[in-house]
């Protein structure tokens, strides 16, 4: 009885946190923001000053909106891939995925595309796509293959990058950025695209929540009960990789959230998916609303990349997890 | 139509390691057939042909009458429950959790409660069933896994190795409990060692050597003292014990 209550207050608690952070996330900043001002730019923009509005409703709101967006995002495609390579160490980052995208946004940066140029989100959601494609050609599907072939492609990209700050000189300073991620870029249309693909790929991974469970045993077992190991495993790294395409596209590479927060709810609630999945998808937001603000708190009016502080959050906390590792 | 399995010239194994060596057979609805050999003989690999793991190439593996290559995997699943002799449990999953697994064929996996206490109580593990498998014996997540076999409520019973890790008394209530399945209408197809076992439980015995049938047929016309030492080349004798025949190795 106990485990079936759990995993509704762990969900009240993290929306309660989510709502919270979102207000907190709008107020911190360069220009400090009351919840008074937050109510009168949505609901009466004209009481407040024009400059205020401004950075309320076209750059606060769509930037806390894409943290909450963005997280959800990176624990999905975290929870994802550890549960296709049964391996708790896999996600995007390890497989190589995000470094393709970096390594193209690298490329273009040396050929002579801006940070603020449109076309710097579509050449990375091409370089993670082409990394998709080569991992599954190499590797010829085979599991253990592809983990291993995505490290090394993740190794071969990561170098190449580096090739490419090299190379790119006066460039090199915007490519090293863009790398450690950031979500100083969010607006409303970017916020959108976001939205419409991590929802489509919701309803896909959370119909299959059965099957994820069944991948979780062996594949024996799993295709003796009725699952087509291969296909299903297929179709969850496509989505996984279409949104890590999305995300990285849009904020750079953010590391350890979507190695962290499916840990960190399964030693919560198990490793059911039906519960695992939403509630990895709010911890996810939890912790990138966190980071965000910290990033604008510590070196205000300029701010930290989001890598940095995810990664320097994550690791302890995820090292003290697994120490304390329990359940029930 | 009797024959709930029949495979006809069957070739077959790994990459180019061909384990199965023209293997034709075929088995009867309900009983409880046992298959031994000596290790590589090719005994899980021919269970891994029913749940079409292994690909077959042409038609030589059919289930009540259909070619498996015709049968999608959920069909298969209906029709054939399969459990494997080694299975991780990484993951805190509780043992109901594990047991309702085997309704996914049916799309039940979190509502068919009746059937998931159904086999818990057949395994004789409902004290067990909230207990997580990363927190219990093996011989106990052996029986776990073979609940969410039955679960799974198909025609045929694939095991590979169900007795393993077991105490002997949860040997004989497994064995009893599948020849209760088998007495009901299950076809239970089950790899084993233990040679005791087969003669005491099992109505057939399919003997493998090499990846062929080297005997089929009634348990006591297969355990002969002239055949196990063709196939596993020991010397045994066969005596009889209070009216039931007992194996003793020399």
């Amino acid at each position: 009885m106990q485990l079936n209550r759990r995993p509704h207050l762990i969900a009240v608690i993290l929306i309660l946190t989510i709502v919270l952070l979102t207000i907190a996330g709008i107020s911190v900043g360069s220009v400090r923001i009351t919840v008074a001002d937050i109510l009168k730019a949505i609901f009466r923009p004209q009481s407040i000053s024009r400059n205020t509005a401004y950075i309320i409703r076209n750059l606060r709101i769509p930037r806390v909106l894409s943290s909450i967006v963005i997280g959800s995002a990176l624990a999905l495609c975290g929870l994802i891939f550890q549960c296709v390579f049964r391996n708790p160490m896999a996600d995007s980052y390890v497989l190589g995925i995000s470094s393709g995208a970096s390594f193209f946004v690298g490329l273009g940066f040396v050929v002579g595309i801006s940070f603020a140029d449109v076309s710097l989100p579509v050449v990375a959601f091409l370089g993670s796509m082409l990394t998709t494609a080569l991992l599954f050609a190499i590797s010829r599907r085979n599991t253990n293959s592809l983990l291993l072939t995505g490290i090394s492609l993740n190794f071969l990209l990561s170098a190449l990058t580096t090739l490419t700050i090299y190379l790119s000189d006066k460039r090199a300073e915007s490519i090293l950025f863009w790398t450690l991620g950031s979500l100083g870029n969010s607006n409303w249309s970017r916020l959108f695209i976001l939205c419409g693909v991590l929802a489509v790929a919701f309803v896909i991974v959370y119909s299959n929540c059965s099957s994820m469970d069944l991948l979780l045993l062996d594949d024996s077992t799993a295709l003796s009960s009725g699952l087509d190991v291969k296909k299903k495993r297929i179709l969850l790294l496509s989505v996984a990789s279409v949104v890590t395409a999305t995300v990285v596209c849009f904020s750079g590479i953010i590391g350890f959230v979507g190695l962290m927060s499916p840990h960190f709810i399964r030693i919560l609630v198990g490793p059911k998916h039906r519960r695992l999945i939403p509630l990895s998808m709010m911890m996810g937001s939890v912790i990138l609303l966190i980071s965000d603000m910290i990033c604008r708190f510590i070196v205000p009016p300029s701010e930290l990349p989001i890598g940095i502080v995810t990664s320097i959050l994550g690791a302890p906390v995820f090292m003290l997890l697994l120490r304390r590792k329990r359940r029930g | 139509m009797d024959e709930m399995i029949r495979i006809k010239n069957l070739c077959g194994g790994y990459a180019e390691n061909q384990v199965i060596k023209n293997l034709s057979l075929d088995i009867a609805k309900g009983g409880f057939t046992a298959i031994a050999g000596p290790n590589g003989a090719g005994k899980s690999t021919l269970l891994k042909y029913l749940i079409k793991e292994l690909g077959c190439p042409e038609s030589t593996v059919f289930i009540e009458d259909r070619d498996i290559r015709q049968i999608s995997q959920l069909e298969i699943a209906r029709l054939v429950s399969f459990q494997g002799q080694y299975v991780p449990r990484s993951e805190e999953f509780t043992v109901r959790e594990v047991v309702a697994l085997g309704r996914f064929s049916y799309g039940d996996v979190d509502r068919n409660t009746k059937e998931v206490e159904k086999a818990l109580k057949l395994c004789r593990i409902e004290g067990l069933a909230d207990k997580y498998v990363t927190r219990i014996s093996g011989g106990e997540f052996q029986l776990a896994m073979l609940a969410r076999t039955i679960c799974q409520n198909s025609d045929i019973l694939a095991l590979d190795e169900p007795i393993n890790n077991l105490d002997p008394r949860h040997q004989i209530m497994l064995m009893n409990l599948l020849k209760d399945l088998s007495a009901n209408g299950k076809t239970v197809l089950c790899v084993m060692h233990d040679l005791n076992a087969i003669l005491r439980s099992c109505d057939k015995c399919i003997l493998l050597k090499d990846g062929s049938i080297f005997a089929y047929g009634e348990t006591k016309s297969v355990l002969t003292e002239e055949i196990i030492k063709a196939v596993y080349g020991i010397d045994v004798q066969i005596i009889d014990h209070q009216g039931k025949a007992v194996i003793l190795f020399k």
